[in-house]
């Protein structure tokens, strides 16, 4: 049913990678999901480089600290392109700083959401994440 | 009569006169020294007490030597000298105290050239000072070109050397009996020692907020960097224990489950740590605070978490304070939740909350509860440390050193009252004066 839907995870840490890849695979969660290790990385593919067409996904799973470029940074640049001014992004970060959530919000962000520590709380939050942006949400044409 | 009978009449006349004369001049003599004695002697002594005054000397006193009028007059005098020494200054004296004072002292002109300075002023600006001009003798934002009226302007005097001496300077006109201007009195005071303890202040201040800056980017990376590979250690035994358990024994699931156990309790203490520093770091807003409100609706919510117990809450209506909602909030909540959880272990339990009566503001949470021990009373406020086991009751002890926080910021005092098996009371004071 959600077949063609991409997600993008921008994730740097490779625990959270795994840990989010197996709690979306836990709820049943199959679309494909395309990891992006680093801001620069995560802006290649949604803007394109030289050689490599940009990727379309449904949501962006998007760290705050990120190496090279970090996930503000990310995000202004997104807001800034016609292309993916209107794409959902979902702040996924270990940060419940005040200062984090408004500058997230300031830039744009569609959703932010504190990792929780406990797995079965961190596997719930993502698995109804998924579940919201793949299913629940109509993006702008 | 013959001619010698005549002549010798004639002798013995003048021989008379003679003596009548020399003894005229005697007696004339004797009369001058009496009077040079008696009356110059004294007026010469009067002449220089006279002068002695014009001088400034107060102090001198005139022999006293006869007790007719010119004693009356010199025992006037100097009762009138010793008047003088009493109600005048003299001029020794005024010297004196200006020559020491530390502050600078000039004299000028009406044209503000110095007339006079004293010793601080000539060993500040070095010198050779009289005869120039104010002006050129301290830089001001103001602009001393022309000597004014001042109290406590702030400027720099320009040493001889070139140093600048930071000063409070005040001026005053002087005039004659008639009003008209004669000069200025300048005064300076080297504010050098408070400048520099000023600008230590604003070092200090800064050092101090860099750290706290320093603190919050702890505070920060460890709420980002500590969190991360707990979750993995949580994820992963949570994995371990969904996925693999056939090949793990129970004491293996045990142990994972223990791991798992840890790395969430650590997760709370990273959170309380944290929330522990936002209390102090946040900006306190001040509105006024409906406490009975949120009170009441912190007992409903808790009845709601466990319908079973049975617990009476009396709760004091229209307890309005001014203060930060949500910081207050937060202190009740824990309270609050402290009362409902040490009161568990009992069928059934009253919890109160109230405004004692008198001047200031009181407030207190009071439960029939578990109790303590007051000999540890001192711990009940550390973060950290409990009374109880974490067997007994749950917790990480982090409750009451976050309420405490929370008075604190609004220049209050907590303290606890508990009897062990009797129940605890909690009461804090909010805007103390000398808190």
């Amino acid at each position: 049913m959600t077949e063609r839907k991409v997600i993008l995870l921008v994730e740097d840490n490779p625990d959270d990678e795994k840990l989010i890849l197996m709690a979306l695979q836990k709820g049943n969660i199959t679309n494909e999901i395309v990891v992006a290790r680093d801001g620069q990385e995560a802006l290649e593919k949604l803007l394109g480089a030289p050689g490599k067409p940009p990727i379309t996904p449904t949501v962006v799973l998007l760290d705050l600290h990120l190496p090279k470029i970090d996930g503000l940074e990310v995000l202004k640049k997104l807001r800034g392109s016609d292309k993916t001014k209107h794409l959902p992004v979902v702040m996924l970060t270990s940060s419940d700083e005040e200062g984090d959530r408004v500058r997230s919000y300031d830039l744009g962000a569609n959703s932010y959401v504190c990792k929780p520590v406990d797995f079965g709380a961190f596997a719930g939050a993502v698995n109804q994440l998924g579940l919201y942006w793949l299913l629940l949400n109509r993006p702008a044409p | 009569m013959p001619l010698s009978a005549a002549l010798e009449t004639e002798r013995r006349i003048v021989r008379e006169i003679s003596a009548i004369v020399v003894a005229i001049g005697g007696v004339a003599f004797g009369l001058v020294l009496v009077l040079v004695r008696g009356i110059l002697a004294p007026i010469r002594g009067l002449l220089s007490g006279i002068s002695s005054i014009g001088v400034g000397d107060y102090d001198v006193r005139v022999p006293v030597l006869s007790r007719d009028e010119l004693g009356e007059l010199a025992e006037s005098f100097n009762a009138m000298s010793a008047q003088l020494a009493r109600t005048t200054v003299s001029k020794e004296y005024v010297e004196g105290v200006l020559e020491n004072m530390r502050d600078l002292l000039l004299v000028t002109d009406s044209a503000g050239r110095v007339k006079t300075a004293n010793h601080a002023a000539a060993e500040a600006l070095g010198g050779a000072v009289v005869g120039r001009p104010l002006a050129e003798l301290l830089s001001s934002d103001d602009g001393f070109a022309a000597p004014k009226a001042a109290r406590d302007a702030e400027v720099a005097l320009l040493a001889k050397d070139g140093g600048r001496i930071p000063a409070l300077l005040s001026s005053a006109p002087l005039r004659d009996r008639e009003g008209r201007p004669q000069g200025w009195i300048v005064v300076a005071k080297d504010i050098t020692e408070r400048k520099r303890d000023e600008e230590a202040l604003v070092r200090a201040k800064l050092a101090a907020e860099a750290s706290s800056r320093e603190l919050e980017a702890f505070s920060y990376s460890v709420a980002h960097d500590l969190r991360a590979p707990l979750r993995a250690v949580d994820g992963f035994s949570q994995i371990l224990l969904d996925g693999y358990s056939d090949k793990l024994d129970d004491h293996g699931k045990d142990y994972l489950r223990r791991v798992r156990a840890g790395s969430r309790r650590m997760g709370q203490l990273i959170d309380d740590l944290l929330n522990l520093s936002r209390i102090t770091r946040s900006v306190l807003k001040l509105e006024d605070v409906d406490l009975s409100a949120i009170v009441e609706e912190l007992a409903g919510e808790l009845k709601r978490s466990d319908p079973k117990r049975s617990v009476e809450f009396a709760v004091e209506p229209g307890v309005v304070v001014r203060g930060d909602p949500n910081l207050l909030r937060v202190a009740l909540v824990n309270l609050m939740s402290n009362a409902w959880k040490y009161t568990g272990k009992k069928p059934s339990a009253r919890i109160e909350f109230g405004r004692r009566p008198g001047p200031g503001t009181t407030l207190y949470v009071r439960d029939d509860g578990a109790g303590f021990d007051m000999a540890f009373a001192n711990k009940l406020f550390h973060p950290f440390s409990r009374l109880h086991s974490a067997s007994e009751f749950e917790g990480t002890g982090i409750g009451l050193a976050i309420v405490q926080r929370v008075v604190g910021r609004h220049r209050g005092n907590i303290r606890g009252e508990g009897v062990p098996g009797r129940g605890a009371t909690f009461e804090f004071t909010l805007w103390e004066e000398n808190a």
